[in-house]
């Protein structure tokens, strides 16, 4: 054995020494990659293999829990229908799958979240019943005490899909978490379940809230039925800019007028994506005064909220405003000002564009060829 | 006869379900996970009632539903359309595409039951 060991690595020794190192070097490498790349390949494939096992025992667990929650659960019409003594089986039955191994207990928790979101009704109740005599809460409040952030969020998603109240507590906990997607997520949690003080994180959160959970908080507050919504202008104090932007996209949404004063005061924050939206939302808001204030504002803007304060006072039919854009339009050395000029005279309600076709043939060609642009329902449209 | 209604859904565990649970109503009940495989369904039998969903692959929402009604079996086949999908604009113009009811998820099986059977007692009568 040793004596083969010892002639073939003498071969290979007496095949390479004749080779300068340069050589001998490149060959070492090819074949250190050689290596490489068929462990890469064996582990693509284990990894293949393990994924298709997993996907077939989930595909298992899924059929045998499916039959036997409709088979002796959701057939009956109400839970008290349900024989105490099939409940008590039934529930015994998954009780040992559960036990048996993990994947039965993350399916069994999957799927009754997946009917819990799908149906209400008798097969809510039936299924909430199950998921409380099986235990399975323990299962997603170990979640939300993990370590891991994800494991927290998929947690709250469970509580959430459960529609489960009595989870509230823990769910009240991880709001100062210091992981901002867990904070968010059980602030959407506390929302859809119309926790009492849901609202309070608006005044408790200090960190800045991305565009993308501003629309998963607005999504939870307009789409949850039955939630006592706030007036949202008391919100407008804190610090944070994210809940700033989100309450004013709420005040929009619920048409909250009493907030104008408030916004308009607000006019001079430091931010101007918070000035930004508040014009915006005066223009959407439409309400009585806005527009003075707004014309007062102008000299000092940026480019960008010059524009928006043009599209905002386009919202409104007033001869002031009217005059002020056509100002604006025909005097315009900026092209975004000309542009969003000309789209605000054509969304005018008191119909700035009549006026102007009168004397059509006065204006130069680039301000026809833009008010021509604006006037394709479509163009105008993307502008406003 | 036993009444023959068609679920188009791709969310297998529901239609399971809703199959299951109109079978204990005595009705036979056919499933198409996509919109292909039910407007091919719809083609080569009559049904007495379509319960679909307007997500679903291949062929989905009005154009389905558009293509049923012009299907020669199931032209007058009445439509109850079952979706996540809640916004009041999408339900009117669903409704006025002539389908009989749009159920928004999650929903309550014992109310679809309820409405088949309203509906099929219905076209009966009409009929």
């Amino acid at each position: 054995m040793n004596l083969t060991a010892l002639s073939s690595s003498s071969l290979c020794a007496s095949l390479f020494s004749q080779y300068p190192d340069i050589i001998r070097v490149a060959a070492f490498v090819a074949f250190f990659s050689f290596i490489l790349i068929v462990i890469t390949l064996i582990v693509i494939f284990c990894n293949r293999v393990r994924k298709v096992r997993k996907k077939e025992a989930i595909a298992k667990a899924e059929n045998i829990i499916f039959e036997e929650l409709s088979e002796h659960l959701l057939t009956y019409d109400t839970v008290t229908d349900i024989p105490e003594e099939e409940m008590n089986e039934t529930v015994c039955k998954l009780n040992k799958l559960k036990n048996q191994d993990k994947v039965f207990r993350r399916t069994m928790v999957h799927l009754m979240v997946y009917f819990q979101m799908n149906m209400r009704g008798t097969v809510a109740n039936i299924i909430s019943s199950a998921y409380s005599r099986l235990k399975l809460r323990e299962f997603t409040l170990g979640k939300l005490r993990s370590y891991f952030w994800f494991k927290k969020t998929q947690g709250l998603a469970e509580v959430q899909g459960m529609r489960d109240g009595h989870s509230l507590p823990e769910v009240q906990n991880l709001i100062d978490d210091s992981n901002q997607d867990v904070r968010v997520a059980a602030y959407n949690v506390l929302l859809k379940l119309k926790a009492d003080n849901c609202f309070d994180f608006m005044v408790d959160e200090q960190g800045e809230l991305s565009e993308w959970h501003q629309i998963m908080l607005e999504d939870a507050v307009v789409k949850t039925p039955g939630l006592e919504i706030p007036n949202f202008k008391i919100y407008l104090t804190t610090e944070c800019k994210g809940i700033i932007l989100l309450c004013i996209k709420l005040i929009v949404h619920y048409r909250q007028y009493n907030a104008v004063p408030k916004m308009l005061s607000m006019l001079d924050h430091e931010q101007e994506d918070v000035r930004n939206q508040i014009i915006e939302a005066l223009g959407k808001l439409n309400s009585d005064s806005y527009e003075e204030r707004l014309i007062e504002r102008y000299p000092e803007e940026t480019i960008k909220n010059k524009s928006a304060i043009l599209i905002a006072l386009g919202q409104s039919g007033s001869t002031l405003s009217g005059d002020f854009i056509m100002k604006k339009f025909l005097g315009a050395k900026n092209f975004d000002i000309l542009e969003n000029a000309a789209a605000a005279i054509i969304s005018h309600p008191g119909r700035l564009k009549d006026s102007l076709t009168a004397n059509m043939s006065q204006l130069d060609e680039k301000h026809q060829a833009i008010l021509e642009h604006f006037e394709e329902p479509l163009n105008a449209y993307g502008s406003v | 006869m036993r009444k023959r209604i068609l679920i188009v859904d791709d969310e297998l565990l529901v239609t399971k379900y809703l199959k299951a649970r109109l079978k204990k109503e005595d009705f036979a009940v056919d499933i198409a996970t996509d919109g292909q495989e039910a407007l091919k369904k719809a083609k080569g039998r009559k049904f007495d009632l379509i319960l679909t969903d307007l997500m679903i692959p291949n062929v989905a929402g009005r154009e389905l539903i558009m293509q049923i009604q012009e299907s020669a079996l199931n032209a007058e086949t009445p439509i109850i359309v079952l979706s996540a999908l809640s916004s009041d604009e999408l339900i009117v113009d669903v409704l006025a595409a002539g389908v009989k009811d749009y159920i928004v998820k999650p929903f309550s099986v014992n109310v679809i039951v309820a409405k088949i059977k309203q509906f099929l007692q219905l076209s009966l009568k009409v009929a």
